[in-house]
């Protein structure tokens, strides 16, 4: 009986069977063959699921403030899944997650499902497998997917190119410590969370963030919350906060747009990777690794080596 | 310590670099008074009192429990028939600490576990079955509460209980442990308390004694608990004053209590006796040493009464191997011999099968036999601080008390002891210990024998380990449902509404939990106020 | 890795995490967790090993086992922790194999089952 193929388990995963899903989603995570060969096949699909992207510095309590908002989310939609990015290590490509231990015991059951993804080496918050698993997630009739990226502080954020509104978390005292980082996690963000209420400083945060905020111009009010997830406190507005952000959104055209650039960002980014493997392809082969030598050798030009690498690239795989 | 050859340097657990030999000249400068004091006299480095064990022999005093609280209550009466000379009732881990009742799902979902390792009490019905005839009067008795949340229900229960037995609370002797090292660093619960709550009961609960129990030891900071976890001997030490300060100050802010007589409730702490047996008889004497030094510097307090330190020592578990189990014997003789020669009050020492399950009867007897032997046989008791004056061991005790300064400056860096266990820097650097021996065991730097080398094959089955019992589960759910039915309802519900009211004031809560104690409430009951009242701790470990 | 028990000693697992870690394993941390979160995190995360500290009672190390087994058959199992000589021969008699490893770690294995 061998190991079911990639199109027997995505049969099965878009009609519901769970282990399918789950055992794609490794695929894809493992092999980038696999990865184009679901995009392949869900080409065309549209975006129609709603993808919550949560960022913010590393201990945030992004993972706790997801398990808190789980018992909202399924109420306003029939199930909800999470994607959580933990980072990995540079040394031995191993990693610890911990973002699902925040998140057991949500009593949901089926309507919820949680994976976790280690970034496995890329920059920008998420891993490499990211945008598919999300595509992959919306074929198989998850209408809701919380994105929880792994902790960052830095501008690159690509969580804005794959969530329909990012909620960014800050604690109190972000103003202080994460000075060098605000514009970059400002601009990121269509709703704003200072969670660890309960500790001292929330009002002066406030104040920072509103500061910041008030450089930005935005079609929609940006809103900022308070909440103390360990307790549940200020998640039930923050919930109604990001549906009225969505509406507000909607009602100017928003979403639409952010729909239409997140699928553009999307196909740019697939192409672009297609590209980086073809150039890597070149790189070991045979003729690329002489034509490289040679160029390093001063016998033949960058444009000529240019030229080689675009004539023969569609050849190797 | 590890093989070397000569020229290589050669480190004790703590870090410290050790000499081949040591001569006068290494004792540290501000040290040289010292050696000339008497054991009794100030900084107490060299004991307690002058005449040592000669005219009190430390206690032995056995952690035990299991099954139901009939079970416990005879393995205590069987304990003490054979020697022991106080007793320690365990409360069941997954009820006691998280303060649930077995009727709680997540206790449901692990109903085997139920009293594996200590007896269920879900109310003061059970408390009385497992004291029955136990000598609580005259015996020192610890009565359970290892963990903050739990302390107040495990104390209260045992004082009713002993109250409603004709027992003059003004006189009976014991302790509880409510220990910050165990609840919030070593054994992380499911649930429980935050820190802050956590040190508000501790205080409450030195507050009741001192008025109403001058005899019992309110609370007893556990540097074992740190050290099992992975803390060298002098991050122990740091750590464990760390700790006591954190009471001191709260003492002191409340201005309820007599500062030195609070200092003189914390100062019957635990440490743990590892297998270096030389540094940890060190540790015991940088213990008094510092504690004197602490109470003079920072509270003011040279009472020698108070600035005496009393201590209690547990052999370390985590030493104690599955392979060749036999082997564990030695390696509890060598720790207790440790402690002795520390000078300590008060000695457990774990069973040979500790890696392997709870004790067994046996195991716990040869536990007590072992300290018996060095009692009775070695003349180990005939002088006191028989190590004193030795180079090397006053020049380790005064490197030893130096470090575990250097350790306690960095947890006040790090925003005090209660800060340090909230954001996780005390779990990183018990962590990093704990792996660092791991890899050396691995890698065969740190030979242990049966383990690493001279090994054999299948040996922990010469030992069986204990069985347990499999019925403390059934029994524990038919009691709660008993007292539910049968208690005065209306009663129980003012009982526990009073406590609910004081854990939302500022009230000391001890007074409210006896009262519910004598109503029956119970200990889920209590469990799901605290819930509700004080919230749950973020715990800043994954596991 | 997860925790079968509610005893909260979180020294063993930690430990055999991180050696996990700096051997190039994802390690998915998911605490003290009854039978049905280590079943629904096993098949969620589509883990290619499950590790369990079963500092407890052996049955209930058995029931997680056993409902692992029923969703991912031939998944391995490996679980370590204060495991009596009684227990270690009740699960070397299910087809688990028992290898003695550090000091008080006893580490079991489920291998591959058809
Ligand atoms: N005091 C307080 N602590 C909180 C709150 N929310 C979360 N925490 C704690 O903060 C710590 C980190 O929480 P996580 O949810 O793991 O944070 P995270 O942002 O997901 O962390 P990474 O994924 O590691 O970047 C945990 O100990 C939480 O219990 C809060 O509102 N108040
Ligand atoms: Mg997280």
């Amino acid at each position: 009986m061998g190991e079911p193929t990639t199109q027997t388990l995505l049969k099965s995963a878009v009609e519901g069977e769970r282990s399918s899903l789950a055992r794609l989603l490794s695929k894809i995570e493992r092999d980038s063959k696999v990865e184009n060969e679901i995009r392949t096949s869900l080409a065309g699909g549209q975006a129609t699921s709603l993808v919550i992207g949560i960022t913010g510095p590393p201990g945030a309590g992004k993972s706790t403030l997801i398990s808190a908002l789980l018992s909202h989310t399924t109420a306003s939609y029939e199930k909800t899944a999470v994607l959580a990015v933990d980072p990995s290590s540079p040394f031995s490509g191993g990693a610890l997650l911990g973002d699902r231990v925040r998140m057991q015991s949500h009593g949901l059951g089926d309507r919820v499902f949680i994976r976790s993804m280690a970034s496995r080496g890329e920059s920008g918050g998420l891993a490499r497998a990211t945008s598919t698993a999300i595509q992959l997630l919306e074929a198989c009739g998850w209408p809701l997917i919380l994105l929880e990226t792994l902790g960052i502080g830095q501008v690159e954020l690509e969580v804005m190119d794959l969530a329909t509104v990012v909620t960014v978390i800050l604690n109190p005292g972000w103003g202080d410590t994460f000075q060098a980082n605000k514009a970059g996690l400002t601009e990121a963000g269509d709703v704003f969370v200072i969670n660890k209420a309960d500790k001292d400083g929330a009002q002066q945060t406030r104040a920072d963030l509103q500061d910041s905020l008030s450089l930005m111009h935005s079609p929609v009010p940006i809103q900022i919350f308070d909440t103390i997830a360990v307790k549940q406190d200020g998640v039930e507005s923050l919930w109604q906060g990001i549906k009225d952000y969505l509406k507000d959104a909607q009602a100017v055209g928003l979403i639409e747009q952010k729909l239409l650039s997140r699928r553009r960002r999307l196909l740019m980014r697939i192409l672009q990777r297609d590209f980086d493997d073809r150039i890597s392809a070149y790189w070991r082969s045979d003729r690329g690794g002489n034509q490289v030598l040679s160029t390093l050798a001063g016998d033949l030009t960058i444009e000529a080596l240019r030229n080689d690498l675009f004539a023969h690239m569609t050849k190797l795989d | 310590m590890q093989k070397s050859p000569t020229d290589k340097a050669v480190y004790s657990r703590s870090g410290i670099e050790l000499k081949s030999f040591y001569t006068e000249s290494d004792i540290p400068q501000e040290h040289r008074s010292r050696v000339t004091s008497n054991p009794g006299d100030a900084p107490y480095h060299r004991g307690f009192h002058p005449s040592g064990y000669r005219s009190k022999p430390w206690r032995i005093f056995q952690l035990s429990g299991f099954g139901k609280p009939e079970d416990e209550n005879e393995r205590i009466k069987f304990l003490l028939k054979n020697g022991e000379t106080g007793f320690i009732m365990e409360h069941d881990r997954n009820t006691g600490d998280h303060c649930y009742n077995v009727d709680h799902p997540e206790v449901v979902a692990r109903r085997e576990d139920v009293g594996l390792t200590g007896a269920v009490m879900q109310s003061i019905r059970d408390t009385a079955i497992c004291m029955d005839g136990l000598p609580i009067g005259s015996s020192f008795g610890h009565a359970g509460g290892a963990v903050v949340q739990h302390a107040p229900f495990a104390l209260a229960s045992y004082w009713t209980v002993a109250k409603q037995r004709g027992f003059d609370l003004e006189k009976l002797p014991g302790t509880g442990q409510s220990d910050f090292n165990l609840t919030y660093l070593g054994c992380v619960t499911k649930e429980q308390i935050p820190t802050q709550p956590g040190l508000r009961f501790n205080a409450d609960i030195i507050e009741f004694c001192d008025r109403y129990l001058p005899y019992w030891v309110p609370v007893s900071i556990a540097g074992y608990n740190a050290a099992d976890t992975g803390l060298t001997p002098d991050q122990e030490l740091g750590v464990l004053f760390a700790n006591a300060v954190e009471y001191l100050d709260e003492i002191r802010r409340r201005g309820s209590v007599d500062l030195a007589r609070a200092a003189r409730a914390c100062g019957g702490v635990s440490f743990r006796a590892s297998i270096e047996f030389i540094e940890e008889a060190c540790k015991m004497r940088a213990a008094r040493l510092m504690w004197a030094d602490l109470l003079h510097k920072r509270y003011g307090i040279s009472d020698p009464k108070v600035a005496n330190l009393r201590i209690h020592c547990v052999t370390a578990g985590s030493k104690m191997t599955y392979q060749q189990p036999l082997n564990n014997i030695v390696r509890g003789t060598l720790m207790a011999l440790g402690a002795v020669f520390g000078g300590v009050q008060s000695l457990g020492v774990s069973g040979y099968d500790e890696a392997l399950s709870i004790p067994s009867e046996h195991a716990h007897q040869m536990s007590v036999r072992i300290q018996q032997i060095l009692q009775e046989e070695t003349g180990i008791s005939n002088v006191t601080d028989p190590l004193g004056g030795s180079y090397y061991i006053e020049t380790l005790t005064a490197q030893l008390a130096e470090k575990a300064w250097i350790f306690f400056d960095e947890i006040q860096k790090q925003g005090g002891y209660l800060a340090a266990l909230d954001s996780g820097w005390l779990h990183a650097c018990a962590s990093e210990n704990q792996y660092q021996e791991f890899m050396d065991m691995e890698r065969g730097d740190q030979q242990v024998i049966g383990v690493n080398c001279f090994k054999d094959d299948g040996s922990p089955f010469e030992v069986d380990g204990f069985m347990g019992t499999d019925d403390a589960f059934d029994v524990a759910t038919q009691r709660l449902k008993e007292v539910l039915r049968t208690r005065h309802e209306a009663g129980a519900a003012s009982a526990l509404k009073q406590l609910e009211a004081d854990c939302r004031s500022d009230a000391n809560i001890m007074p409210a939990m006896m009262e519910a104690m004598s109503a029956e409430v119970t200990l889920g009951e209590i469990g799901d106020v605290y819930r509700d009242v004080f919230g749950n701790w973020d715990t800043p470990i994954q596991t | 890795m997860a925790k079968t028990g509610l005893d909260g000693h979180w020294r063993g697992p930690t430990i055999v995490a991180r050696a996990l870690r700096d051997a190039g394993f994802e390690v998915i941390m998911i605490g003290m967790a009854n039978t049905d979160d280590i079943v629904t995190s096993a098949v969620d995360e589509d883990v290619d090993l499950v590790g369990l500290n079963i500092g407890g009672h052996i049955d209930v190390a058995i029931r997680s086992i056993e409902n692992v087994q029923a969703v991912r058959p031939g998944l391995p199992i490996f679980a370590g922790g204060t495991i009596p000589p009684h227990a270690a021969k009740q699960l070397e008699a299910l087809g688990v194999e028992v290898y003695l490893s550090a000091q008080n770690i006893c580490i079991l294995w489920m291998p591959q089952s058809s």
